[in-house]
């Protein structure tokens, strides 16, 4: 019992590292799936069809190859092109594995957020004299988010899961920790229980936050 | 007076601590007792104790860095690290990707088995091989023990693991049959074992098995002959003055520094 | 990028082909075959049936699937009495704990999903066959389940892709899949990309040969809506509770 006691901080140090990599996978995602979602719209062909096969290509990919070949790759390629060793800690990596992979599937919620808009919200938009720009900010871009919010919240819950899988490639994340202290002190049931219980905590306490923002951030509905 | 006395004491100590070169030393820290976490999260172990020693022989601020044993080689090719020190066997394979160091161990292997298991019983290496056939070995990916396996285990099951805990859980549960480890890894997982576990077959090492590779020792990335060639001046004096057998016999028992 | 290492990683990959789709399809016909009875649990009228499967399921649903793959192969292996009882010889082996563990899991989601399209049923389907004097199991087994199971093909469909992804866990626990075999190659040859990007495209293929044989299937199957083009690649199943597809 004592023993188990000893490893509880780094389970919870761990637990802030996988919500440090969650986040900054789900922000970074997001900015790739904006970025994506406006060269799908509004790009030429090349542009969509670099869109279309990032997506069609990592929601056919299991996640742990994406992680694989960003981890044991990336650092390949990128020192290859700054011809020195660019500084790429663990958690770096793991975000960017993570935010690459989530990128594709946040681009397909927001792309089908943004056709359920009515057309005439755009239309209505361009007959008072805003821009495309304009009118993406400040009328398009608030609903798309609005009709995502759910697909967003699922997201988030898949990449608080996922993020489990960079502890393969060593990432000292919530697993890892746990894999860590079950080998150690020979108790991997304990310790996988306790790890699992602390997802769902996350997870519960995640959809807590959604339903709550749901009810009051969505309109019209 | 007082002021410049006391900021040029300042610089002194901030110049001399500038004048230590900063070096990452990457490490698999799931090998006791080479290297393995203490409960604060810390890297200790055989590993730690000499690295730590020759850093301080050639005058350079190391830095440890702990993660998958399979991933380290490729680390230090690509720059992230400056030296890997993790009990790493000296093979030939190796050395066209990276520069090792002069050896600083030489330990021997064992295969383990279930205590009381068929396996324990051979005595030769020909019984051990014979007796392996059709069944399952536990290595850990990317180890020289995964090549050993593979070669001369070849009708084998060889199962890879990431970490070496898991071979040792594993065997204890009868999940797998054998493992392969150095013997000096098996006493300190089967420590934790409490005798779940034994050695069986004879002592193996290089001479039996090339793969295994010529001694423990430092990678470097290619092409850092000054660094090279400090860190094995260090390690011969240490080998010479005896520091390397003192930390040995510290984590071992026994002394297995490189007498080759 | 070395041709020769791209050439050499073909058989490597290939080796693993026959593993991972051992472990895609049955854990595949598992989760299926385990998500029709929590789905019917889930929709009880008795919540002596309905909390502990939705338990089970918030559970199943609110981790990780390599914790819960680890909690079976290496949690269970811990006690003396499993290794012991007439569970061990399966467990034992480690194909079979990825194949339980993606079973388990699938099940779960497929459950929920099965759960809802149930709900969504008009409520005038179930009330015709109780007048018609049809006994609840002939209700399900031939007006309702059918109108559910032709609902919710299309996520079935998406199901078998998820697992195929799932699959690639199975290398965390010793079994040289795809995904397992090419990351033992790397760490044998220093270059990653070549490896990963055969096993990629050959993850890529089934995947798509999977979609085939489902539409394939779906248009065989009278009633069934026809799919249009965003419900190719797989879609991310809904992972909060009482969220269906």
């Amino acid at each position: 019992m004592s023993l188990i006691l000893a490893y509880l901080p780094h389970l919870l140090e761990g637990l802030l590292v996988t919500l440090e990599v969650a986040l900054g996978s789900f922000a970074i995602g997001l900015v790739i799936a904006i970025a994506a979602v406006f060269g799908a719209e509004f790009g030429n062909a090349p542009v969509r069809w670099c869109v279309s096969t990032y997506v069609t290509i990592i929601r056919g990919l299991p996640e742990l190859l994406v992680i694989f070949l960003v981890f044991y790759g990336g650092t390949v390629l990128l020192s290859r092109m700054f011809g020195a060793y660019v500084e790429v800690d663990a958690l770096t990596a793991g975000i960017c594995a993570l935010s690459f992979v989530s990128g594709a599937y946040l681009t397909e919620i927001l792309r089908g957020a943004l056709h359920t808009i009515p057309p005439g919200q755009a239309e209505a938009a361009k007959s008072l004299g805003l821009g495309t720009g304009a009118t993406f900010r400040h009328v398009i871009l608030p609903q798309m988010f609005s009709y995502a919010l759910p697909g967003l919240g699922n997201q988030w819950l898949i990449i608080l899961k996922e993020s489990a899988l960079v502890s393969i490639v060593g990432l000292e994340e919530l697993m890892r920790k746990g894999v860590v202290a079950a080998g150690a002190t020979q108790s991997p049931m304990t310790f996988y229980l306790i790890v699992a219980g602390l997802y769902v905590a996350i997870t519960s306490v995640s959809m807590a936050i959604f339903a709550y923002g749901n009810r009051r951030l969505t309109f019209g509905r | 007076m007082k002021i410049l006395a006391i900021a040029s004491v300042l610089a002194a100590i901030t110049a001399g601590s500038a004048g230590a070169e900063p070096l990452r030393i990457g490490t698999s820290a799931d090998f006791p007792p080479w290297g393995y976490t203490d409960t604060a999260g810390d890297i200790v172990g055989f590993d730690r104790e000499v690295g730590d020693e020759i850093c301080k022989r050639i005058g350079a601020d190391c830095a440890w860095t702990n993660q998958s044993f399979d991933g380290l080689l490729a680390s230090l090719q690509v720059g992230k690290f400056d030296l890997v020190i993790s009990g790493l066997s000296i093979t030939a394979e190796r050395a066209k990707q990276v520069d090792f160091s002069k050896a600083y161990a030489d330990a021997p292997y064992h295969i383990a088995t279930i205590k009381g298991g068929a396996l324990a019983a051979t005595k030769t290496r020909a019984e051990l091989e014979a007796a392996l056939e059709g069944k399952a070995i536990g290595v850990q990916t990317g180890s020289t023990h995964e090549a050993v396996a593979n070669t001369y285990f070849k009708n084998a099951d060889v199962r890879l693991y990431e970490r070496n805990e898991q071979i040792a859980d594993d065997l204890a549960a009868g999940r797998i049959d054998a493992g392969l480890l150095e013997q000096s890894v098996w006493e300190e997982l089967m420590k934790a074992r409490e005798g779940k576990l034994e050695l069986a077959g004879p002592m193996l090492t290089s001479a039996d098995y090339a793969e295994f590779g010529n001694g423990q020792g430092i990678a470097l990335k290619q092409g850092r002959e000054d660094l090279k060639a400090r860190v094995d001046k260090a390690i011969v004096d240490m080998i010479s003055d005896g520091t390397i057998g003192k930390i040995s016999t510290k984590f071992f028992g026994y002394d297995l520094s490189y007498k080759g | 990028m070395s041709y020769e290492i791209l050439l050499q990683s073909i058989p490597i990959v290939y080796a693993g082909l026959k593993l991972t789709l051992i472990v895609t399809l049955a854990g595949f016909v598992l989760g299926q075959a385990l998500a029709l009875p929590l789905g019917l649990a889930l929709t009880a009228r008795s919540p002596l049936l309905r909390w502990p499967v939705a338990t089970h399921t918030f559970l199943l649903r609110g981790s990780p699937l390599l914790v819960q793959l680890f909690i079976l192969y290496y949690g269970l292996a811990q006690f003396d009495a499993v290794r012991a009882s007439a569970i061990w010889p399966i467990i034992r082996e480690p194909v079979n704990c990825a194949i339980i563990a993606i079973g388990l899991n699938s099940a779960a989601y497929v459950a929920v999903i099965i759960a809802g399209g149930l709900k969504r049923l008009p409520p005038g389907q179930a009330e015709a066959c109780i007048s018609l004097g049809l006994s609840r199991f002939s209700r399900m087994r031939d007006v309702l389940l059918p109108q559910v199971y032709r609902a919710i093909l299309p996520s079935i469909g998406n199901e078998l892709i998820l697992v195929l992804k799932a699959s690639s866990l199975a290398s965390a626990v010793t079994v040289m899949e795809m995904s397992g075999a090419a990351r033992a190659f790397t760490a044998k040859t220093y270059a990653p990309f070549e490896v990963f990007i055969v096993a990629g495209l050959l993850y890529l293929a089934i995947g798509f040969l999977f979609g085939i044989a489902f539409r394939f299937v779906e248009r065989r199957i009278p009633g069934v809506a026809a799919i249009g083009k965003s419900g190719r690649a797989a879609q991310p199943r809904p992972q909060a509770l009482g969220a269906s597809s």
